[in-house]
């Protein structure tokens, strides 16, 4: 009965610093991811418009494979579990007939982490 | 007889043997000690965990401020291995840079930290010509009569790096990496932002000077 009584009280006492620090780690986590989405985000408008959709369109980065402007992979075991993948799509804005060439280009830019999608950014861009 | 009756009932009646006192003691020290590691341990967590929520938001900052600054900047001006300047906006609307209107993001001596170098004009605003501008620490800006205003966004990283797609002033892309200790772990970070608001429409034929339009 102490025992029981004791380890509740235990769980008590340690549980809140335990969640506090999940969340902790978790929004380190969801800011990474932030910044990894924007920065592949910024490497896709530096490509000029016409290259956008065939250079990126379905581009993925595995988990563990996440790599820096340069094209190496970090070696940050912060980055281990990290994973990003962009789609790039022409659309046409309703004002837009859409018998023209598109002129605009949909990049949209998810980051996962463990396979679970934590961060996505949306961009359209513009010839 | 009497008095070794008396006193042998009185030893029965109450009081602990120095086998449960020194057990009792025992006992106390093992959870005193617990208590104490507990709060040790609490107390180091809370430590580490202020300090890595410090960097965060330091990174978090830094990320948003040079994005921003980059992004938005008409001209990166200069890039040296510790710093690059950037020109930030035509407050004025004059087509010429201002040195009000320069910002250098520099490593810092020993690179030990990152910091914006911005100018504050007492008077007017002199107009500087682009060869002019040049690395922070050189003191270029002395010859303006000028304050200079730093401002330190990560007091304590390492291994600061810059790098461009293409050299001043046709920089249209940015990179800044640096490594930052969080719970004795180097961590790798790295900001990278493209010049969308590239003024290169103000450069002459052979990009190392403004002119005032596109047609001269």
């Amino acid at each position: 009965m102490a025992t029981v009584v004791l380890s509740i009280a235990a769980a008590g006492v340690l549980l809140p610093f335990t969640s506090g620090e999940a969340v902790r780690v978790e929004g380190a986590r969801r800011t990474l991811a932030a910044k990894l989405a924007g920065d592949l985000t910024e490497q896709i408008l530096r490509t000029p418009f016409e290259q956008i959709v065939a250079g990126y369109d379905g581009y993925l980065e595995t988990q563990g494979g996440v790599k820096d402007v340069s094209g190496a992979v970090f070696t940050d075991s912060n980055y281990a579990k990290f994973s990003r993948a962009a789609s790039c799509e022409y659309v046409y804005m309703p004002q837009e007939s859409g018998a023209a060439n598109p002129q605009f280009i949909l990049i949209t830019v998810r980051v996962y982490y463990s396979g679970r999608e934590i961060a996505t950014v949306n961009r359209l861009v513009s010839q | 007889m009497s008095k070794t009756k008396r006193l042998s009932s009185g030893s029965n009646r109450s009081g602990f043997t120095l086998v449960e006192l020194l057990v009792a003691l025992i006992v106390s020290s093992v959870v005193l000690t617990a208590v104490a590691t507990l709060a040790y341990a609490l107390s180091s967590a809370n430590d580490s965990t202020n300090d890595t929520s410090r960097k965060q938001a330091q990174v978090r900052y830094t990320t948003l401020r040079i994005s921003e600054l980059v992004r938005h900047c008409k001209l990166i001006c200069f890039a040296g291995p510790d710093d690059f300047a950037l020109w930030r906006a035509d407050d004025n609307d004059d087509g010429q840079i201002n040195i009000g209107e320069l910002v250098h993001v520099e490593k810092g001596a020993g690179g030990e930290h990152l910091q914006l170098c911005e100018f504050t004009v007492p008077g007017s605003d002199p107009v500087v010509n682009l060869s002019d501008i040049r690395a922070f620490s050189t003191n270029w800006w002395s010859a303006y009569n000028v304050d200079e205003n730093c401002t330190v966004i990560i007091p304590q990283c390492s291994n600061v790096q810059f790098s461009f797609d293409v050299l001043p002033p046709q920089t249209r892309f940015a990179s800044i990496s640096f490594d930052l200790v969080e719970n004795n772990i180097s961590r790798q970070y790295q900001i990278n932002a493209f010049v969308r608001g590239w003024a290169g429409n103000l450069l002459n034929e052979a990009g190392d000077a403004l002119v005032s339009d596109d047609d001269q």
